[in-house]
């Protein structure tokens, strides 16, 4: 048996409400296309009212270690117990080295600890979880360490508000392990199931962020009067397009997930799907007549934080003492960017 | 395909901001109170998963009333 032992989240002390967003656009939008916009407008868009920012020198990395620390502190575990580290991200820091093995130094992990750097998105939690799992299943290590860290607000320009709306910085880690922990969570992780279809490769990307067609000097001018001048990149969304998206692949999720756990639908207590945009999750809740209390939508004050927001939701449901009964049964789903989608379910 | 007031029976249902009665085959929808741009992607998936039909975002801009999306999915449908 594979469990999720512990899980801790950590969020930049740099908040933008939906005023700050507006701000932004305004003074950074091309003036022949402003539009008129109101707080109201943005929250009724996407759901959301706040959101984290990294400070400017910050990486993925950085908040990942600090969601790590939390983890060891809040839940008393010894950092010598951990044998691997996954580092799942949209903005790691290197092409080499990886990521995760500088986490190793940072974080004093042991150097007999594994670690890889898993480059993923909205399902990266996902393909966490079921790593940590095989990991474990073949016997090569018991204690997994799984970080889920994004700083998409590094690569959204502000003048793309519905992106700057939506997308947060955020991080969590999470403890996997192969058998239970007294006062700690305990949730059993059952199988997965997992879904690709690179078609999606321009519908949501980081253009000018990597080896193929990278930033020149032309691009950077462009942006050298931007917070932070998408040194990074700039991301792309076509909404209408990663909308059918997920509206058809949601639904086609569920239901494998469910097929491949011989689960029924009625019996799934919870369902938390990567938190895309409060509205747009809302759409399909209703189109698959879930109700409201078992289905999570916690992006509010949170907002997008990419492969953090399984585990920055199964945080905030532990927390919240009256949610999670022994034995509850939560269908986790991920999908977006790639495209790629995939699921599981966990047991109280 | 099911005839018009079918169509918007099901649209008034499906969304929330739009309630039954509120729709008639004349409604310029877009200048209904709450409309916005998520409310157009919702159109437009909705009528992906019920008819599967895809509209894009140019034909959704191209029609001002429910009659017009009406026809546009009945012409995709045949």
């Amino acid at each position: 048996m594979v469990y999720i032992n512990a899980i801790s989240s950590y969020f930049p002390k740099k908040t933008l409400d939906n005023k700050e967003i507006i701000e932004a656009y305004v003074k950074f939008c091309d003036p022949s296309e402003k539009k008129e916009i109101t707080e109201e407008d943005i929250f009724n868009q996407c759901g959301i009212r706040k959101r984290y920012a990294a400070e400017i020198e910050e990486t993925a990395k950085d908040i990942g270690n600090k969601s790590v620390e939390k983890l060891f502190e809040e839940w008393d575990i010894d950092r010598d117990s951990i044998e691997y580290i996954i580092f799942i991200s949209d903005a790691l820091d290197y092409k080499g080295p990886t990521t995760a093995c500088v986490m190793q130094h940072d974080l004093r992990l042991p150097e007999a600890c594994g670690a890889i750097d898993v480059l993923h998105g909205c399902t990266g939690y996902i393909y966490g979880l079921s790593l940590a799992k095989g990991l474990i299943v073949s016997e090569q290590c018991n204690n997994v360490l799984i970080v889920t860290a994004d700083t998409p607000s590094k690569v959204v320009h502000p003048a793309d508000i519905d992106l700057s709306a939506i997308f947060s910085d955020a991080a969590a880690a999470t403890l996997v392990s192969n058998q239970k922990m007294e006062g700690k969570l305990n949730f059993e992780v059952s199988n997965f199931i997992f879904g690709t279809d690179g078609k999606g490769e321009k519908n949501l990307f980081v253009e000018r962020s990597a080896t193929k067609n990278p930033a020149d000097v032309a691009w950077l001018k462009q942006h050298e009067h931007l917070p932070g001048g998408l040194k990074r990149g700039r991301m792309f969304m076509n909404s209408p397009q990663i909308f059918l998206f997920a509206l058809r692949k949601v639904p086609q999720l569920i239901d494998q997930v469910l097929n491949k756990n011989n689960v029924k639908f009625e019996k799934i207590d919870y369902f938390v799907l990567h938190q895309a945009n409060g509205k747009m999750l809302d759409f399909i809740r209703k189109r698959l007549k879930i109700s409201e209390e078992k289905f999570i939508i916690n992006i509010e004050n949170i907002g997008n934080t990419v492969s953090a927001t399984i585990p920055i939701a199964l945080k905030e449901m532990a927390d919240e003492k009256s949610v999670l009964r022994e034995k509850n049964k939560v269908l986790l789903g991920g999908f977006g960017i790639g495209y790629s989608w995939g699921g599981t379910i966990i047991t109280v | 395909m099911e005839d018009i007031f079918e169509f918007i029976k099901k649209i008034e249902f499906e969304i929330d901001e739009i309630d039954e009665g509120m729709l008639q085959p004349e409604t310029n929808y877009r200048e209904m109170e709450g409309w916005s741009s998520m409310l157009g992607l919702i159109f437009i998936a909705l009528i992906d998963t019920e008819y599967d039909v895809t509209i894009n975002g140019e034909e959704l801009i191209n029609c001002a009333t429910i009659q017009d999306l009406y026809d546009v999915v009945k012409a995709k449908k045949q």
